[in-house]
């Protein structure tokens, strides 16, 4: 058995972004699986994840089903794995419409309502026959967006959107996803390793390490003032004229250090380190878990 | 600084294999026209958009894709129309880093046996190699306990390590690093980088970095170029392209950078446009995307012009 996520606590609330940051093996999107109900049958979960009230890990497979793509939405890495290459990509939006028709909706209106959602994420109309390999990159990500929030959903929940994309195109699909969380009203769970995609998308931060949540703040405390060790380590790398890396390597989550997982490539660390693992405690209108996280 | 390598002119042009009956056959230029040298010690820098071709330029160095025009001179020998014999005991020097350390590994191959081969071939004996090895391991940071392990058992960072460790014990002269960190935490890619950085100070090779990310270029390259298309948009020093990126391009591309100051969110322009596909009636690559665009740009090639000492830039608006 390998505790693979461990203590993680944050809200959310509608129209607000968190961004859950942590390297890769960090366990972050373990939890963007365990939120729609989509982790693995030999995977145990304990806790309440609420969603508008509800208890999402009570609910049945039926009435998770009822909520995944209507009122929880994911975006995934890679585009091209996630669309059906056999599909024009208009058909597959439409498809995704029927899924979440109401009653009262017409069903000849859903091309129409296809080409305009096309429309909304910047596809041009006459793309809506192409089919997925036909598309760049950036495009088949911009579709993606369109077919997630084909029933309005409360929460969208995007799973490094934007890292295998250029530079240019990663502007482009952010700016995206901002304009239609204006739109919506979705709130946007964005799980990333990039510390330019939090500060310019984030309105809360959550720092992940082996599993854990180490610091969850705003995201202007973040980036000037964090408050876990690890935050700043990560944000000293490229902040000097050198690079500066942290010393070390991610631990294996089967053979996790005694205490506080990141203590032996921390700078700051004392002999309670190696002891115990910190509690949660209040930072700056914020939460960081460190034994000297008050002392700075 | 004697010059290590050396393109000039280099061009690439690809032209799809299959039949085609009524339509005439497409080609792809991919470089046009792209002059460079590299000297001993130095990094030079290769940051562009997906598919403006540098790793094309990359390979081409190597002689590992054949350049339709133009040519390379490593160390003065010219590669193209090189014997094989020849370009055989030259490959040695010379050393590729690919961004997916996975599929650069052989999985069926323990890291020492991977370390190993190179060496076995060069003809050094079974003792000299354990020693060189362990030598090296200890520099590059694969601890003793990685050697019986295979590629499937390690991290990421480690199969790079591996990947750059493999490299290095050649002693070459040459490395190109095609987005050797892309795919990594950016701790680990700032370990990855100073390990390459290490190497080049110590043994003075010279190194070709290509890269998708601005960002990283500065800690890296002495001087780079900006790639779009197949051809250079600017070149020049890397510290006056970054304190004064002159073409619209680079303008664009800092731009996209994502700044780590969250409270100027609101302010910033949005610059970037939906990339189109390129134009071929020999105007500027970069015109239907251009703030400054003016009707000639359209139908003038504009070739790199000496700006300011040692930055020039393909523009026709400064």
């Amino acid at each position: 058995m390998i505790n693979v996520a461990e203590a993680i606590s944050f809200d959310l609330e509608a129209g607000q972004t968190l961004c859950l940051l942590g390297e890769s093996g960090s366990g972050k999107s373990l939890i963007a699986l365990c939120i729609p109900g989509l982790l693995p049958h030999n995977a145990l979960t304990g806790g309440k994840i609420f969603f508008l009230g509800k208890n999402l890990l009570s609910q049945t497979e039926k009435s998770l089903g009822k909520i995944r793509g209507k009122e929880i939405a994911m975006i995934f890495e890679q585009p091209m794995g996630c669309l059906n290459p056999m599909m024009p990509i208009g058909r597959q939006i439409a498809e995704a419409l029927h899924s979440v028709k109401k009653v009262g909706e017409k069903s000849w209106e859903i091309p129409r309502e296809a080409r305009r959602r096309l429309d909304e994420v910047g596809i041009p109309g006459h793309c809506y026959s192409h089919y997925p390999h036909e598309l760049s990159g950036g495009m088949q990500q911009r579709v993606m967006i369109a077919m997630a929030l084909a029933g309005n959903p409360k929460l969208l929940i995007a799973d490094e959107p934007t890292t295998a994309l250029d530079l240019t195109v990663q502007r482009q699909i952010l700016d995206l996803l901002n304009d239609l969380k204006h739109r919506y009203n979705t709130a946007l769970l964005i799980i990333t390793h990039d510390l330019g995609v939090a500060a310019e998308m984030a309105d809360t931060v959550a720092v992940m390490y082996a599993g854990r949540l180490m610091e969850h703040t705003p995201v202007q405390n973040f980036f000037s003032r964090p408050g876990h060790p690890y935050s700043r380590a990560l944000l000293n790398i490229v902040s000097g004229k050198t690079l500066q890396p942290i010393p070390g390597n991610v631990p294996n989550l089967m053979d996790l250090p005694w205490g506080c997982p990141y203590h032996p490539r921390c700078e700051s660390a004392g002999a309670e380190c190696e002891k115990t693992f910190p509690a949660s405690s209040h930072f700056d209108h914020g939460m960081v878990r460190c034994h000297n996280a008050l002392c700075d | 600084m004697p010059c290590v390598i050396k393109a000039q002119n280099l061009g690439k042009v690809f032209r799809p294999g299959h039949f085609t009956l009524f339509k005439p056959k497409e080609s792809i230029t991919a470089v046009d026209r792209v002059s460079f040298s590299i000297a001993k010690g130095e990094c030079f820098g290769l940051v562009g958009e997906s598919g403006c071709g540098k790793s094309t330029v990359g390979r081409m160095l190597l002689n590992l894709v054949d350049a339709t025009s133009g040519s390379v001179y490593f160390k003065g020998i010219k590669l193209q129309g090189l014997p094989d014999d020849q370009m055989h005991r030259l490959r040695s020097k010379m050393h590729i880093i690919y961004q997916d350390a996975n599929n650069s590994l052989d999985p069926r191959y323990s890291v020492y046996r991977t370390l190993e081969e190179p060496l076995q071939l060069k003809g050094i004996s079974g003792p000299d190699r354990q020693v060189k090895i362990s030598e090296f391991a200890n520099k590059v940071g694969i601890g003793k306990e990685l050697f019986q392990r295979y590629p499937h058992e390690l991290s990421g960072g480690q199969r790079q390590r591996v990947g750059i460790m493999r490299a290095l014990l050649q002693d070459p002269e040459f490395i190109v690093a095609d987005e050797p960190a892309a795919s990594l935490d950016l701790s680990v890619q700032a370990q990855i980088l100073n390990l390459l950085e290490t190497d080049k100070k110590e043994r003075g090779t010279a190194l070709l970095y290509i890269s998708h990310n601005l960002s990283m270029m500065r800690f890296v390259s002495q001087r780079m170029a900006i790639m779009y298309l197949g051809g250079f948009l600017e070149f020049g020093s890397t510290k006056s392209i970054f304190e004064n990126p002159l073409h619209p391009y680079t303008q664009m591309l800092f731009a996209s950078l994502l700044d780590r100051v969250p409270q100027e969110r609101k302010e910033r322009k949005r610059t970037a446009s939906l990339p189109n596909p390129p134009l071929d009636n020999g105007g500027c690559a970069f015109y239907n995307r251009c703030t400054l665009g003016k009707p000639f740009c359209k139908h003038e090639t504009p070739w790199l012009r000496e700006i300011e000492p040692g930055h020039e830039v393909a523009c026709h608006n400064l």
